[in-house]
């Protein structure tokens, strides 16, 4: 049950863990594909549905993690500014 | 976030050198939403050059998956490349402007722990003697050379005053001519 928990609370990273999977098994899925056939007009639909959708998984990855570290910044400076408030109503 | 920081900027507590001690400083409203340093707007507008971008490659693929010959499918690989270009600069594009608020964030805060906690005044008396002064020196870290105490390089900065005998170890401003 902790584990749903972290996961409701961590969304973004774990969105970020499972896409970034997501991204390497279309790239193992593509090579396996493409490697199957020796056609090159057999192998580009390959390269494109499963290459090109590595890099937008994988994209999408990068940028989840990221905005799960800004957020986390951004809640922290969050915090500051009503700390600052406080002390600010405190001597006001 | 802009608007957050006018109002930062208009409150008469930020206004330098009023230098008027024990005044009382207003209440101020919260400076940063919580929720993030991503607005709808910006979000939904990555989302839709994402959603292109997308749609276009699955386009390309598809396409290219309908011709027979390899030839004829390399205009569809560059037409996904293009897609794929796209839809990396819409996230790309997305965490850039986040970032950017983020970092306008902390300058609000760093400007909002001055004033609260009195640091724009600290080393301003000082200055402003020396201001007074003529033949004083200032320099802010990590300038390498000393300027006079109204310097337009100094805006924003927050200068020390140099002593006398150690001023001939800083090349001088040839801006101010100090």
């Amino acid at each position: 049950m902790i584990y749903l928990k972290y996961l409701r609370v961590h969304w973004d990273r774990a969105g970020a863990v499972a896409l970034a999977i997501l991204g390497v098994v279309f790239l193992v899925v593509g090579y396996l594909g493409a490697a199957d056939t020796q056609y090159i007009s057999e192998q580009i639909p390959y390269v494109i549905s499963a290459g090109f959708g590595a890099v937008v998984a994988l994209s999408i990855a990068a940028a989840l993690w990221l905005s799960a570290d800004m957020r986390d910044e951004w809640r922290e400076l969050v915090k500051q500014g009503e700390k600052l408030d406080v002390i600010a109503g405190k001597r006001g | 976030m802009s608007s957050t920081l006018t109002r930062v900027q208009n409150d008469p507590g930020f206004e330098a050198g009023t230098g008027e001690t024990g005044q009382a400083r207003p209440p101020v409203e919260p400076l940063l939403v919580a929720g993030g340093p991503f607005q709808r707007r910006e979000s939904l507008l990555a989302a839709i050059v994402a959603a292109v971008g997308l749609a276009g490659l699955a386009w390309c693929w598809d396409s290219a998956a309908d011709e027979r010959y390899w030839r004829e499918q390399l205009s569809w690989v560059s037409g996904a490349a293009m897609f794929t270009v796209l839809f990396v600069l819409a996230v790309a594009g997305w965490i850039v402007v986040g970032m950017r608020r983020l970092r306008r964030g902390f300058r609000v805060i760093a400007l909002r722990k001055n004033v609260v906690l009195g640091l724009d005044e600290v080393g301003r008396a000082d200055v402003a003697e020396a201001d007074s002064d003529a033949s004083a020196l200032v320099r802010a870290h990590p300038m390498q050379r000393v300027h006079r105490p109204s310097c337009l390089l100094l805006r924003g900065k927050d200068p020390v005053v140099v002593p006398a005998t150690e001023a001939h170890s800083y090349e001088r401003c040839g801006m101010c001519r100090s």
